[in-house]
């Protein structure tokens, strides 16, 4: 598997995330036309139904376009708290208000990028070093 | 599903206790469920055996017990139930109990009706029937964990139907379709494969005769109507879209999704609303032909529907072609016709559609003929060579363009009113734009240039003549000898739109590129890089030892995700909004590619010469292998747009990689990669 990877990472150019590696925080770096955003998963929470119950909130939904994708960056806070990434793209204040709304709707705190830190929105400031950061199997 | 079965076994058992006890005197409800008893004891159990038993039941016969109050029924009861212990014995069956000891009471010798209800002998007759769907469970529970686990579906299918073919008994056959649907769903939402469309379709296609197809479909129904008054998430229902969705995994299974189609059309017959809608939307899905066959006169609903349906995008190209197929056999007619194209138009993602409507008029395919066909059909416009005929299509696909254009830019129209009032300015305006479209890229590609200097530039005067900017098309009629010509004096660099006519003859422009497709060979940024087939990087090898093509496809396809596994994670939730109609999806498996979420697709061919995703092979060019490759398109669109890392599909055919490199980079589609994992 190892040899297929290092294959594949040279034929793309690209690193490959290897297991037992902590992913970059996503939207550390920022993709054109995407906008990243961190749920949180409660204890005993699926990430997926949480992701499903934060979108599906907002109906008709605010965003007209695009889509939303669950992501695979898993962030624990020092204080425990565990959030699971998003992206989105195409009507991206549509979708970041259907977001919002969906997690006030459900008390789920939302978390986010900004300057480098990792903002837990009405909550802490973290600098990355101080999470625990992995890839979400 | 466990627990499921076991309740419907349950309850029938109960029914049949109740019967027992209350005699004679049973309800109109378990009269109906004994009745059908009876009838099934002409099917698996023997049908001459059984009609001998009840022939004598009819001649009477002696029992010393006497007669009672109950005498009639005891009678036939006797009878039924000697038949019954015949029988069970016959199966080297151990028998619950001794029927006639259970009687208690003798007949009076009158011959009665051997229709009449026995609760006690059907009672066996149920119990009897009960032990046999039990161990039909059992052995369908067993198959699936053998064969449903480890991606095998087809050998699932296959066990199935024969065990279908054991037995002619109705019941026995719903029981045995009631199971398998169940363990299918079951199987494939527990086990992260997601989507359940291609197991329960192949187990419709396995069936061997229509009867066993039509009772599986029916039975895949009334589950999608359980699921749905449950108010839970149908997998497929909501996983609908290019690929996917109950007519995704069923792109290759035409008699699965007719019949799938036609049990849903006629959930759908004669009712509105609640499920009866969403049977449509799905019959719809699966084969417009077929639901518009089921449901005769009522091709107005059915004209709303697809409007709705529609919205599922990346399944377009297939409603569409089904649509047009459902216009030519003249399923749909007149204005609900017409309503149905336009509706098509108005629903695009166009950019495809447009752009093939054009093409048929200026090039063709299968497809592009079909709905051209169903356009003159609809339109009475004569045969495809007229003028009228032409017009038609140009004018339609324009008025699509520029209606949803319109109505998502309300600035728009201002510009385009300057725009009329001054084509003179317009002309300039579609002209930069134009060329905005390319130069600003920097994608002015070898291909670009010729479809654009070929023959691009002369239809471009003749659409916008169509659309009746006059003016516009005299300018590039006039100019007429290519790009570079028409262009006249407009410098070879970015322009910047200066005014409101401008502007408005941009959106001029912009309408021509949607229509023509032109722009779309050229639009770049991250492009996908299109290579030759030779120039592909190759990485690992895997193994395939299915019996089947397809087989070989899911060897292939579980080869691919353990070379990521530990660096990859299946069953990634992700949703799409087309149109305003929310689509949630599942992506097969995703890895993080420099720091980004990447979707990885594995694309096995069997033979490329003959695959129907070539479009240059002897089916290419038929219907459903244009749906197939119009899916792939869909499916990297998807993947494009939805994952920060775009997408890498592993393939072992080195000519598909280099045709859908080149597909995808027309088709401006961003962020694909291909890699090449020959088969070891």
């Amino acid at each position: 598997m190892s040899d297929f990877l290092d294959q594949l990472e040279a034929a793309l150019g690209k690193k490959i995330l290897r297991e037992g590696e902590a992913p970059p925080l996503s939207g550390l770096e920022p993709v054109p036309g995407f906008a990243f955003v961190y749920f949180e998963v409660a204890d005993g929470a699926v990430p997926k139904e949480v992701f499903l119950k934060i979108l599906r909130h907002n109906s008709p939904r605010t965003a007209k376009n695009g889509g939303a994708s669950e992501g695979s960056c898993e962030v624990k806070t020092p204080d425990g708290q565990v959030f699971r990434s998003m992206s989105y793209s195409g009507d991206l204040d549509g979708y970041a208000t259907d977001i919002a709304a969906g997690a006030a709707a459900h008390d789920v705190a939302l978390a986010h990028v900004e300057d480098g830190m990792f903002v837990v929105e009405g909550g802490k400031t973290y600098h990355p070093d101080a999470l625990e950061v992995s890839f979400a199997r | 599903m466990g627990d499921e079965t076991g309740g419907v076994d349950g309850a029938d058992s109960g029914s049949g206790s109740d019967d027992r006890d209350d005699g004679p005197d049973i309800s109109d409800e378990s009269r109906e469920a004994l009745d059908g008893s009876d009838n099934d004891s002409d099917g698996p159990l023997g049908a001459g055996g059984s009609d001998d038993d009840d022939s004598d039941a009819v001649d009477g016969t002696s029992d010393d017990d006497g007669a009672g109050e109950d005498a009639e029924d005891d009678d036939t009861a006797a009878e039924e139930a000697a038949a019954a212990q015949e029988r069970l014995e016959a199966e080297g069956r151990e028998v619950a109990a001794h029927v006639g000891e259970q009687m208690g009471h003798g007949p009076t010798g009158e011959d009665t009706d051997v229709d009449a209800d026995t609760p006690d002998a059907v009672t066996e007759e149920e119990a009897d029937l009960e032990a046999e769907k039990a161990e039909l469970t059992a052995e369908i529970e067993e198959l699936a964990e053998e064969t449903l686990d480890v991606h095998d579906p087809t050998v699932f299918s296959e066990g199935v139907t024969d065990l279908m073919e054991e037995t002619t008994n109705p019941e026995l056959q719903e029981h045995i379709a009631e199971v398998a649907v169940a363990e299918i769903v079951e199987h494939y939402q527990t086990t992260n494969f997601g989507d359940p469309s291609y197991a329960l379709g192949d187990l419709i296609e396995a069936q061997t005769n229509t009867g066993t197809r039509d009772i599986v479909a029916d039975t895949i129904v009334d589950w999608s109507e359980t699921v749905y008054d449950a108010g839970e998430l149908d997998p497929m229902g909501t996983i609908s879209g290019s690929v996917d969705g109950y007519a995704g995994g069923m792109t290759e299974m035409p008699n699965a999704r007719e019949a799938l189609a036609t049990a849903f059309a006629e959930r759908a017959a004669g009712q509105t609303g609640g499920f009866a809608d969403v049977a449509l939307d799905r019959a719809l899905e699966l084969d417009v032909v077929a639901a518009a066959r089921t449901l005769p006169g009522e091709a107005a609903r059915i004209t709303e529907a697809m409007t709705d349906t529609l919205n599922f995008g990346a399944q377009h190209s297939d409603l569409s072609r089904d649509l047009y197929e459902a216009i030519d056999e003249g399923l749909i007619v007149g204005a609900d016709a017409r309503g149905l194209i336009e509706g098509t138009l108005d629903h695009t993602i166009a950019q495809d559609d447009l752009s093939g409507l054009l093409d048929t008029v200026w090039g063709g395919s299968s497809y592009r003929d079909a709905l051209a066909g169903a356009m003159a059909t609809a339109y009475d416009v004569g045969a495809p060579e007229t003028a009228e005929y032409r017009q038609t299509i140009a004018e339609g696909a324009i008025n699509a363009s520029f209606d949803a254009y319109l109505e998502a830019n309300p600035t728009t129209r201002m510009q385009l009113a300057a725009a009329w009032n001054n084509p003179g300015q317009a002309v300039v305006g579609a002209g930069k734009n134009f060329v905005n479209g390319i130069v600003g890229l920097a994608e002015l590609t070898a291909a670009g240039t010729l479809h654009l200097g070929g023959y691009a530039y002369d239809e471009f005067g003749a659409v916008a003549e169509l659309a009746g900017f006059d003016a516009a098309a005299e300018y590039y009629n006039n100019r007429g000898t290519g790009l570079h010509g028409a262009a006249g004096g407009i410098d070879w660099q970015p322009f910047e739109l200066t005014n409101h006519a401008q502007q408005g003859g941009a959106i001029i422009g912009t309408g021509v590129e949607l229509a023509t497709g032109i722009a779309g060979l050229a639009r770049a940024g991250t492009m996908t890089v299109a290579r030759t087939a030779d120039e592909f990087a190759t990485v690992g090898s895997a193994t395939v030892n299915g019996a089947r093509a397809i087989d070989r496809a899911q060897d292939y396809e579980a080869a691919i995700r353990g070379f990521y596994t530990g660096s990859s994670r299946a069953d990634r939730t992700f949703e799409l909004i087309v149109d305003g109609e929310v689509i949630t999806r599942i992506a097969d498996d995703i890895a993080n590619i420099r720091g980004l979420d990447t979707a990885i697709d594995a694309k096995y061919v069997e033979d490329w010469a003959a695959s129907l995703r070539n479009p240059n092979s002897p089916n290419g060019q038929q219907p459903w292998a244009v749906a197939e490759q119009d899916a792939m398109i869909a499916q990297a669109r998807d993947y494009a747009a939805h994952f920060p890392g775009g997408a890498v599909y592993h393939t072992n055919s080195r000519d598909l990689a280099a045709h859908y490199s080149q597909v995808f980079r027309d088709a401006g589609i961003q962020n694909i990669e291909f890699v090449i994992t020959p088969l070891l």
